[in-house]
């Protein structure tokens, strides 16, 4: 018990610091259990612990025990640029990013109608974003930094059809803040005189939804659908750092032609975390021996573009409304395809306390050409898994996982930017988590 | 106990895996190759944008960010040499002097000379009394052989760099040594052209860039059609000597077309329709001026009204804006007139009285804004005069291409990028344009470029000489170079 509550205390801890990670396609994180991790990160077809609740709440409906399961991941990941024209080489130096997860499942035990339900609680990180390119180099009129934090909490409830087939949903609210940073936003730079950032918290709500179904003892079945969910931001701040006194409001030169960068301004924006449809299928060829499977399906093709609207104070001078350098709106096209993760995985018994994991999950990237931005230096992607579990008597069970990331090296040209070079990502994942059955 | 081992060495391999494997990902930039090319000794042929003249003048920031200087830093990718230019010295380092835009008052920039700091060391009188100033002399040799305001025309003009009462170019003089003929025998006086066979002859570069030109024709746009074109057959005649002397010793290199002369800021920021807004306001003063005149109104009390005869003389006199073409007709600007950028400086200006019937005095016309008081000639590139230019532009470049194809020698179409740059294009995030201070690319004598405008002349260089010799030599990261800043 005192070591749960050092790890809940450190959970708690990584909540506050919270900085996230690309770390499957786009912007969604996939390292939602470190026990799944270890075996591709599969899931929907499998009933490991609490985690179901996030997973496919069917599965959670037909789990046996109560559990709680909480867990943490620190992702070290690196992307590099190299510039088509110049032959530059920049690199990102970004936060180690702390996706972490909290799960609880319980429900009446006995028999009776109540049994069959188990109501269930996730908050976890599945989107989340922190990517630092510094104020220096050849992209930053485009973007220097952006952070996209969100938590997802979803309250769940599970129902047991029968022994080997379970039906759950739950209902989801986000709630997280994004960060987004710039260079050189004024008509007439010198090299880089400005700043611009974009900051602003979000919040959204969906739903998640899933079926588990075991036809035989050595087959289980799952399907689980997550909705899309708007992370909505409304009254962000937009601050301009290192603005020369000439384009501050009020300055002789908006005073005299007429534009001006505003003191203050807000901003609405709406950030997609798209649906997921998950199918997954494991079978148990022997005592000690699951092999998994999973196909994920998520629905990027509604990121078809990142728009800002602004509101600001207007810079009225002698009755006179200036016009401000800042539009009233700006759109960036983003034209994101629908993608396909397919996911290997399993687990072999080794002793009664010890499982170990491996795991392999390719990806298909979601960003079409055009649409590669330093923000998400996305592509196709190899991941290979390995971790593991040592039970600490009956109820008690240490979870472990790595993950390396290989994104295949992709150039591009944005159409926005016309930035053009080879991207490159690699990032290296270690998951830590417990679980308590009960 | 065992188990407890076995996943303690298992823990161990975790962590061991992710420390080594947190490294940086790595990337096969494309190998730097000179191709077919030789890159070690680069000469640079041009006038004043091959000198990096900037803003009005040669000054030494401009000099060190002068397209040629940054292709020769380029070059060294590729084994080239150390590459020479004529500096002012840190002393004299505001050169000949350059413009500085210091602010905004009044709706338009403000813009003023700056005259501390100059290399200038004299000046010659010339015949007509006509002041050339001598600058700082730079008589090593030097690579970068952009002579400002030299045209095809003058390549074969002996004494063209030789102080004398004729005149002569001052960018030209300070590179020749002092040992020259007499004033009296100007004829045996080095020209551009020799000046460069000389060259050849003992530096034997291995690589050129070649940029005339453009003068033949901004010379005629920028003096709204005063000074005249060269004739196309002359300029392709010459173009054709000097290719010869280009490719010396097997010398390959870059020829450049010449952009446009009638997109530049300097023709296009002030319009014919912003002109003609002012005349109401204009024309509503004058009366007020004129009235107040003949009725010998003290200052605090309103004029009467013009008498109806008088009124309607102005009326019809002041009804658009007017300008002198090269004939010495009046006529009605139009949208298609093009008004020099400082035009502004001339218009509404009240310094000559005109004399017209039936009126005692000669009366002050607000220039431009009357038929009695026209805009000069040289203040206007009028519809047929931008008819000439372009003419005379497509029929160089025509030379250009022609010549250039004779040697084998690649070209830069100037032209065609200053017409992509005309209707804004991004680079790298920056939005890039056309425009006069706001657009980034032309400093603030809406002719040359700004220190980012060269490089990304610096890389279109590149860009042909890497496609045509199978080269790959990297660019320049044009977010580095300066557009147009405020300077106090």
């Amino acid at each position: 018990m005192k070591k749960s509550t050092i790890l809940f205390a450190s959970t708690v801890s990584a909540m506050l610091a919270l900085p996230l990670l690309t770390q499957a396609q786009g912007y969604q994180v996939a390292l939602q259990g470190a026990k799944q991790t270890g075996m591709a990160h599969i899931g929907v077809a499998t009933k490991l612990d609490a985690s179901s609740a996030f997973f496919n709440p069917g599965a959670m409906a037909l789990l046996e025990k109560n559990s709680i399961s909480a867990g943490v991941s620190l992702i070290s990941a690196k992307s590099a640029f190299v510039d088509a024209s110049t032959g530059q080489k920049f690199e990102t130096n970004s936060p180690i990013g702390t996706p972490f997860y909290l799960y609880a499942a319980w429900g009446p035990k006995g028999e009776g109608l109540a049994s069959r339900f188990k109501f269930g609680l996730s908050i976890n990180t599945p989107f989340g974003s922190s990517v630092d390119w510094g104020k220096d180099w050849i992209g930053r009129a485009g973007l220097t930094s952006i952070k996209l934090q969100a938590v997802f909490i979803q309250p769940t409830v599970g129902f047991k059809i029968t022994e080997n087939l379970g039906i759950g949903a739950g209902l989801t609210y986000m709630t997280g803040a994004v960060n987004l940073q710039r260079a050189s936003v004024l008509p007439f730079p010198a090299v880089s005189v400005a700043g611009g950032e974009l900051d602003g918290s979000a919040s959204g709500i969906g739903f998640n939804t899933g079926i588990y179904y075991t036809p035989i003892k050595q087959i289980s079945l799952g399907l689980s659908y997550r909705s899309q969910v708007d992370m909505k931001v409304t009254g962000g701040t937009l601050k301009f750092s290192n603005v020369p006194s000439e384009f501050q409001q009020g300055s002789a030169l908006s005073n005299s032609i007429g534009s001006y960068l505003p003191n203050a301004a807000t901003f609405d924006a709406t950030l997609p975390a798209p649906q997921i449809v998950s199918f997954g299928v494991t079978v148990y060829p022997s005592e000690k021996l699951t092999l998994a499977t999973e196909i994920n399906y998520a629905g990027w093709s509604s990121y078809d573009s990142l728009r800002f609207a602004y509101t600001q104070s207007p810079n009225v001078v002698n009755g006179v409304t200036l016009r401000s350098l800042l539009a009233s709106k700006s759109a960036s096209s983003r034209n994101y395809n629908d993608n396909l993760v397919f996911r290997f995985g399993g687990q072999y018994k080794v002793s009664a306390a010890l499982d170990v994991r491996l795991g392999y999950a390719y990806a298909i990237t979601p960003v079409p050409a055009g649409s590669l931005t330093p923000e998400t230096p996305d592509n196709d992607r190899h991941n290979f898994f390995l971790g593991g579990s040592y039970k600490i008597g009956e109820k008690f069970s240490i979870d472990a996982a790595l993950q390396l990331v290989d994104v295949v090296e992709r150039k591009d040209t944005s159409k926005e930017t016309k930035l053009s070079g080879t991207y490159k990502t690699t990032a290296t994942v270690g998951s830590f988590g417990v679980s308590y059955s009960f | 106990m065992k188990l407890n081992n076995i996943y303690k060495s298992f823990v161990a391999t975790l962590v061991t895996g992710f420390a080594i494997t947190s490294c940086t990902p790595n990337i096969d930039a494309p190998a730097v190759s000179k191709g077919t090319a030789t890159f070690t000794k680069y000469v640079a042929i041009g006038n004043s944008l091959t000198a990096g003249f900037a803003d009005g003048g040669v000054y030494r920031e401009g000099q060190l960010n002068s397209y040629p200087n940054l292709i020769a830093t380029q070059f060294k990718t590729v084994g080239g040499g150390e590459f020479r230019q004529p500096l002012f010295t840190e002393a004299g380092s505001n050169g000949s002097g350059y413009l500085k835009l210091i602010g905004f008052a009044g709706g338009r920039p403000v813009i003023r000379p700056e005259t501390t700091k100059l290399g200038v060391v004299g000046v010659s009188v010339g015949a007509t009394g006509n002041r050339t100033p001598l600058y700082e002399k730079f008589t090593t040799t030097v690579d970068n052989l952009g002579i400002p305001g030299i045209r095809i025309s003058d390549i074969k003009t002996n004494g063209y760099g030789f102080n004398n009462p004729a005149g002569f170019n001052p960018y030209f003089q300070r590179l020749l040594p002092e040992t020259q003929p007499t004033a009296t025998d100007i004829g045996g006086a080095i020209s551009y052209l020799q000046y460069l066979q000389k060259y050849y002859a003992t530096e034997k570069p291995t690589f050129f860039t070649c940029w005339l030109g453009n003068n033949d024709a901004l010379g005629f746009a920028t003096s709204g059609g005063t000074t005249p074109l060269t004739p196309s057959a002359t300029f392709q005649s010459l173009y054709k000597e000097l290719m010869g002397v280009v490719v010396t010793g097997g010398a390959k290199g870059v020829v450049a077309t010449i952009p446009n002369v009638t997109s530049i800021p300097y023709l296009n920021t002030v319009k014919y329709a912003d002109v003609k807004a002012n005349l109401p306001a204009a024309k509503a003063a004058f009366k007020i001026g004129v009235s107040r005149a003949l009725n010998n109104t003290p200052p605090n009390e309103t004029p009467p009204a013009l008498p109806p005869a008088l009124d309607q003389l102005i009326e019809g006199s002041m009804d658009d804006i007017y300008i002198r073409y090269a004939d010495g007709s009046v006529n009605k600007a139009t949208a298609a007139d093009l008004f020099i950028l400082t035009a502004t400086d001339s218009i509404g200006s009240t310094r000559v009285r005109v004399s017209v019937p039936g009126v005692p005095v000669p009366l002050p016309f607000p220039k431009g804004f009357s038929r009695f008081n026209p805009l000069d000639h040289p203040s206007v590139l009028d519809n047929k005069e931008i008819a000439a230019a372009l003419t005379a532009v497509t029929a160089y470049n025509v030379a250009i291409r022609a010549e250039a194809a004779i040697v084998n020698i690649p070209v830069f179409d100037a032209n065609a990028l200053l017409t992509e740059f005309v209707s804004g294009k991004t680079v790298n995030g920056l939005t890039l344009n056309a425009g006069f201070i706001t657009g980034g690319i032309f400093s603030l004598d809406g002719v040359h470029a700004t220190q980012r405008g060269y490089a990304i002349m610096a890389n279109e260089f590149i860009r042909v000489a890497n496609a045509a010799y199978n080269a790959n030599i990297p660019q320049v990261d044009i977010t580095r170079y300066p557009g147009v800043a405020i300077k106090q």
